[in-house]
């Protein structure tokens, strides 16, 4: 993989976020036309919003839930918050960002929730002995992928909610970090600190997981 | 002693800075200050790098997509949540709007325009016909001269209806019902049959809810629009046509109970007679569609358009006649299903 995909060229950085800018901006007003509509009795502006955005949404989800059974159940439930409370929609947000941030918000509370029951599953199966299958050697090869995979997973979901929603927010969707302080209705500094700790924590939990593969690999 | 013992802490407060940095969101002084420190700091440096190997690794993760499958429960369940949402709301603005409705209604309504007039002799004739069709079978079924027999027949037909349901093939399965209702409507497995029919036909789907609506409506012009919301929301669904074919209905629209509709569809478009000129009568048929859809509300004429397309498409398989139909569909409907299924089949014509 190449490492650093995007050259630091200043002139054309600037010029594909100002052209990005202007599409979501478009993306943006479209959305909030729709919203306007739908909220002055037109239904079918809904569902052309819901068919427009869920896609969209539902990655924002994925990544923060990590399945797609959550994921869907996500946007499910933002679409139909806002379907109830679109009068409630003051217009001093763009509509998308309203919804972004209900979908934000109603991941991120799942994520804890969860959390809390994963937590109580793992330190049960720590006091069971540990089942691993006998590998196959052929298999071995594409196990060890997958194992990688799989521990870059369970990285990334140990990591505590505010710092797996910043990561997300910030990795995945390129939100820049004064975007996330508003979705996140925090300060800019939080927000710093927060991805920082959320880095170490990733790395830390990795490094663990190279260990342990390594160990597991002699034993 | 002193110096790394400094230079730990003050590396330890850029750590923020770093990840920032390899997002670029570090602004022009402090990333140049970051960028000389980087040079002389081989700890930072493999910071960084660690920094971007986790990146990396992030961008491996997959991403996985819902199937179709898992779309299609996915607005299954929206709707499902929606529906009494809809319903309120919808209950919500009809009451403050009935009154100004009252007043402009007059004229117009009492006096129906040529388009509708021709509209309800072609349907009273489509309708007849499906009604004969129907009856015909029926009536054979009645003419069973005994018990004996007709238990014959009704266990005949609850195969047949159940290996229908089994296969998904629901109109075969509701026709079969539709006589067994006939014949022996207290049977259990009648009404078992046909619950389950009746769930796999939609019975509570949306577009059901919408039809139940319109039968509910106090004013026939309510009734119009959740018809004409229903066959533009829901076009491929078996009500669509029901609505369809009430909407056409001289004066206000009277859509049969659900569960008529659902088990005894009648089609607007009237089959070939035996030994007819199959092409003559679906050009006939298309025309008749895009003479109504010229005088139908702006719903209802997207819903006949794609009606004409599709007798053109799978009736004729006339790939130009369909295509040109196709593009007056788009003409028609600025959205939705019916819009969709327009493109989508426009784009494989030109494909091939
Ligand atoms: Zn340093």
């Amino acid at each position: 993989m190449n490492p650093d995909p995007m050259p630091d060229v200043p002139g054309s950085k600037a010029r594909a976020r100002r052209v990005a800018a202007d599409v979501a901006q478009q993306a943006e007003d479209e959305l909030s036309a729709l919203a306007r509509a739908f909220r002055e009795g037109e239904e079918a502006a809904f569902d052309r919003l819901q068919a427009q955005v869920r896609e969209r949404l539902y990655r924002l989800a994925y990544r923060l839930t990590g399945n797609t059974e959550d994921a869907l159940d996500v946007v499910q439930d933002a679409l139909v918050k806002v379907y109830r409370g679109v009068e409630a929609w003051n217009e001093r947000s763009a509509f998308y960002s309203w919804l972004y941030r209900v979908t934000a918000n109603l991941a991120i509370d799942r994520l804890r929730r969860r959390a809390k029951v994963r937590e109580v599953r793992r330190q049960l199966r720590q006091h069971q002995p540990g089942t691993s299958p006998d590998p196959v050697p052929e298999l071995v090869e594409r196990r060890q992928i997958e194992h990688d995979l799989r521990r870059l997973r369970e990285a990334v979901e140990s990591l505590p909610a505010a710092q797996r929603a910043i990561v997300v927010l910030r990795h995945y969707e390129g939100l820049s970090l004064r975007e996330i302080a508003e979705v996140r209705g925090c300060a800019l500094g939080t927000v710093k600190s927060t991805l920082h700790q959320a880095f170490h924590n990733l790395r830390r939990a990795m490094e663990g997981a190279v260990r342990e593969a390594r160990e597991h690999g002699r034993a | 002693m002193v110096e790394p013992e400094a230079e730990r802490a003050g590396c330890g407060a850029l750590e923020p800075d770093l990840v920032c940095y390899h997002y670029g969101e570090l602004q022009a002084p402090a990333r140049a200050a970051l960028e000389r420190h980087l040079q002389e700091c081989a700890g930072c440096r493999s910071r960084l790098a660690e920094i971007r190997a986790s990146a990396a690794a992030l961008d491996r993760l997959p991403l996985v997509l819902p199937s179709a499958e898992q779309w299609r429960r996915f607005e299954q369940g929206l709707e499902q949540r929606l529906a009494p949402l809809r319903a309120e709301r919808a209950a919500r603005r009809a009451r403050p709007a009935a009154a100004p409705a009252e007043r402009t209604r007059g004229p117009a309504a009492t006096a129906p325009t040529a388009p509708r007039r021709a509209w309800a002799r072609w349907l009273v004739r489509v309708a007849a016909a499906a009604l004969i069709a129907a009856l015909g079978v029926t009536i054979g079924v009645l003419l069973a001269r005994n018990r004996a027999q007709q238990a014959q027949i009704a266990g005949l037909l609850h195969e047949v209806a159940e290996a229908r349901l089994e296969r998904g093939d629901l109109r075969g399965a509701a026709s079969a019902l539709d006589m067994l209702m006939v014949l022996a409507p207290e049977l259990d497995r009648t009404a078992r049959l046909k619950r389950e029919a009746l769930e796999r036909l939609g019975a509570d789907s949306p577009a059901a809810q919408l039809y139940l609506q319109a039968r509910r409506a106090a004013e026939p012009e309510q009734a119009r629009v959740q018809l004409a919301e229903l066959l533009y929301r829901f076009p491929e669904h078996p009500l669509a046509e029901e609505a369809f074919r009430a909407l056409l209905q001289r004066g206000a629209p009277s859509p049969r109970p659900l569960e008529v509709a659902l088990l005894q569809p009648l089609d607007t478009v009237a089959k070939p007679l035996p030994g007819a000129d199959r092409t003559a009568h679906y050009r006939e048929e298309i025309a008749k569609l895009a003479r109504l859809a010229a005088g139908a509300p702006p719903r209802v004429r997207a819903y006949a358009l794609l009606r004409a397309a599709r007798l053109a498409d799978e009736q004729l398989g006339d790939g130009a006649l369909a295509a040109a139909r196709y593009r007056e569909v788009l003409a028609a409907a600025a959205d939705g299903p019916i819009r969709a299924l327009a493109e989508r089949r426009l784009a494989e014509l030109g494909a091939r």
